[in-house]
């Protein structure tokens, strides 16, 4: 990957900004407080993002991810495992454990919006600080195989990691940006243009 | 005046240095984590820092923490797009000065030193 340190610094630093937007309105939806950690950026194989997105062997895991195309194209993807979608969820409506039917039935709209909300604030912040054009697709919700639906393991991704914790309820929860190879001169691009330029390193 | 700007992102360092205003004797001092701030807020006593609140292994907060505990007595302001209630009550009980809202603009750098220095 022919990415200086300064264009990855850049990228890991729009998309801390943009997850950390996002993140605000979803603290307030579940009532917790969201510490968020963005990890290193890496072009990876999406056989190998199979392997990150697990947090652990064997555990479901509930995924909502959304497409995007125009000046860029990639995807952002937000997993969780079923266990801590689930807490999360009741937290969002408010429900006792009791009522963990409820929970099931509402899950598959609930995570799609908070995902839905999340990744929408990513690719906006993205679009605003880029000045570029981003058409969104609609959000898909899986679980259990969702990585199949979603990634293609034979097509090397850009790929960076972020992962989100509420910290009352200690649930995790992990976004992917990945953005398709023909992207990447487009990115680096748009980073020297709007970053590294105005602040006088290119 | 020396200001300390603390923030692990190269970029987020250089664009804040890029939008100071540049009419003014400021000397911009950088450091990238705890240690190096803690050591360059005692050499020079800047009379702002501005202070990342991500950080790798730490946050803005606990290093104003720990700038104070040192006897450091410059002016605190959080840069972040996090805004979170969680993280403003933090900044008040810390005693920040402001909040600088991340993507920084050069008006709201610019407001923010002229409320500090008057």
């Amino acid at each position: 990957m022919n990415f200086s340190e300064l264009q990855q610094d850049a990228l890991k630093e729009v998309f801390n900004i943009g997850i950390s937007k996002a993140t605000q309105q979803v603290s307030s939806l579940v009532r917790d407080d969201i510490v968020i950690n963005v990890s290193n950026i890496s072009l990876i194989s999406q056989a190998e993002v199979l392997k990150k997105i697990r947090f652990r062997e064997e555990e479901p895991v509930i995924c909502v991810a959304q497409s995007f195309s125009g000046d860029l194209l990639g995807d952002i993807s937000l997993f969780f495992t079923d266990d801590e979608s689930k807490k999360l969820i009741a937290s969002l409506i408010g429900a006792s454990e009791e009522k963990e039917s409820d929970i099931t039935q509402l899950e598959p709209t609930a995570v799609l919006e908070l995902g839905n909300i999340i990744i929408s604030g990513t690719l906006a912040t993205l679009e605003m600080i880029f000045e570029s054009k981003l058409q969104a697709k609609m959000p898909v919700y899986a679980d259990g195989e969702c990585q199949n639906k979603i990634i293609d393991e034979n097509k090397p991704v850009f790929f960076i990691k972020s992962v989100l914790h509420a910290t009352s309820r200690n649930v995790a929860g992990a976004i992917f940006l990945q953005l398709r190879t023909s992207s990447i001169e487009a990115i680096q691009n748009m980073i020297d243009a709007k970053f590294l330029d105005s602040a006088g390193e290119v | 005046m020396d200001i300390l700007v603390i923030d692990d992102s190269k970029t987020a360092r250089l664009l804040l240095k890029a939008h100071f205003p540049k009419d003014k004797p400021y000397n911009i001092l950088e450091a990238s984590d705890m240690k190096s701030a803690l050591a360059a807020a005692q050499t020079s006593q800047p009379l702002v820092i501005f202070i990342d609140y991500n950080l790798p292994g730490t946050n803005g907060i606990k290093i104003a923490e720990a700038l104070i505990e040192q006897g450091n007595q410059s002016k605190y302001v959080l840069m972040t797009a996090n805004l979170q209630d969680f993280i403003l009550e933090e900044t008040k009980r810390v005693g920040f000065v402001g909040v600088l809202s991340k993507p920084v603009s050069t008006e709201a750098i610019v407001k923010l030193l002229e409320e500090i220095t008057k």
